[in-house]
């Protein structure tokens, strides 16, 4: 099965055709989820969770958001150890700027119009989108409140990031 | 008003020490096990009662480590209610005010990411628990918001935790300002409904603990105290938590039983102050 464009949610049932999460990890990183993890189609996305939340039947977010209009930071971050494939390693610098939702330079001529899980110092840090020139990362969401607005949050925390 | 405070705790003491409280981290055993996560981590680290709980001397906020999930910086008082409630996998766990989800991501880690934790918070404090959720991969719970006065489903879960908004006079050293003794009474109203409807969710054999990060006896004891005149089949327990962990006993003047719970201080663990109480279902 061929990846998702980028941007595109193909909803089950939708024009014939039904978006497969769990083959299309399986065939782009090689990751095979365990037996107990379940998904689930919401508006938002695909959601990730353990099936024993199955059975509870209270109705509110279960789980983690894996894809939203592409495979999210998430994902990569819960699952991505489990990739054997299709993934990139980056240095601390390009991380840091993936991390501020920079796009980076395909400095290793990775493959056009697919996606990459992104690797620092053998830890997964999010997915990347190729577009063939640059690396784009998948936007990170943090809660925004009044007294700290995104942009200043990113800019307070940026230099002293690093290892330990 | 620090008279008032003085009445029933050292508040000079437990403020001086606030400010000097330590950084604490736990390590997300979802992502990694401790020994794994110090084999590719180099933060300076010491060891503390809690396994996999550390102090740090440096910063915590802005490291690779905290941003992406394999730690989480929680103060040492506050990871004893978790322990306290020692949720396991086949459990279905209440958290009936679950914002910013220090303690449902503990539980997760101690579940070991089975079974099932019910989330509950305000709308609008939903944001940075989902975004904990996310970046510590738990993937055993439902974030739902309802109001917490009321049942969720009746004798269903199999423990409960009720950390519930209070005056915070244990976690903030300036909440003292603030602090009136009918903020802490108005308060204890929102705790006792809040206490009793989530003890009628649990199930009969069922415990659930019920913490404050405040001294004030109002929003402590009394709401315990309250619950188990309401409920008749509500059991005070003692509280069984397998490290040496240094606290007080409750204010007897509500009754012997009230031995059994904990109020820890800043100067037990160079930590935020809390109260600890366990109760069981017959």
């Amino acid at each position: 099965m061929a990846s998702p464009k980028r941007g595109v949610f193909h909803r089950k049932g939708g024009e014939g055709m039904s978006f497969n999460f769990k083959r299309f990890c399986e065939e782009r990183f090689g990751i095979v989820f365990p037996k107990n993890i379940v998904f689930e189609e919401k508006k938002e996305g695909i959601r990730a969770f353990v099936k024993t939340l199955l059975p509870i039947g209270i109705k509110g977010k279960r789980g983690i958001l894996v894809y939203a209009k592409g495979p999210t930071n998430a994902f990569a971050r819960t699952f991505g150890k489990l990739a054997t494939k299709n993934t990139a390693g980056v240095d601390e610098a390009d991380a840091k700027n993936l991390f501020q939702n920079i796009k980076i330079k395909n400095a290793g001529n990775l493959a056009k119009n697919e996606y990459f899980i992104v690797f620092l110092k053998n830890q997964p840090v999010g997915v990347v989108f190729c577009d063939g020139n640059f690396l784009i990362p998948a936007k990170n969401k943090r809660p925004r409140t009044k007294k700290s607005p995104k942009k200043k949050h990113l800019k307070t925390l940026t230099p002293n990031f690093s290892w330990g | 008003m620090f008279d008032l405070l003085q009445s029933f705790c050292d508040a000079e003491r437990c403020f001086n020490l606030l400010a000097e409280q330590k950084n604490y981290f736990r390590v997300n055993t979802i992502k990694n096990s401790i020994e794994e996560f110090f084999s590719f981590s180099s933060l300076a680290h010491e060891k503390t009662p809690i396994p996999f709980a550390f102090s740090s001397s440096s910063s915590l906020g802005p490291t690779w480590e905290n941003f992406l999930g394999h730690i989480h910086i929680q103060s040492l008082s506050s990871m004893l209610p978790a322990i306290a409630l020692a949720p396991e996998k086949n459990d279905i766990v209440l958290d009936a005010c679950a914002s910013p989800g220090s303690k449902t991501t503990q539980m997760a880690a101690s579940m070991e990411n089975e079974g099932a934790i019910v989330a509950n918070d305000r709308k609008n404090r939903l944001p940075p628990l989902l975004a904990n959720i996310s970046r510590l991969g738990v993937l055993n719970t439902v974030v739902v918001s309802r109001d917490a006065k009321k049942p969720i489903r009746e004798g269903y879960f199999t423990k409960v935790l009720v950390d519930v908004p209070c005056t915070a006079l244990g976690a903030w050293q300036n909440a003292w300002k603030r602090f009136t003794p009918d903020m802490a009474k108005s308060l204890g109203r929102v705790q006792k409904a809040m206490l009793i409807s989530t003890f009628d969710s649990l199930k009969p054999g069922g415990s659930l603990v019920y913490s404050t990060c405040t001294y004030t006896k109002e929003e402590n004891e009394e709401v315990v105290a309250y619950l188990l005149e309401k409920r008749k089949n509500a059991k005070l327990v003692g509280i069984d938590i397998p490290h040496q962990i240094l606290h007080e006993n409750g204010l007897s003047e509500y009754g012997n039983e009230f031995r059994k719970v904990w109020r820890v201080y800043p100067w037990h663990l160079q930590s935020e102050g809390f109260f600890i109480a366990k109760v069981v279902k017959e």
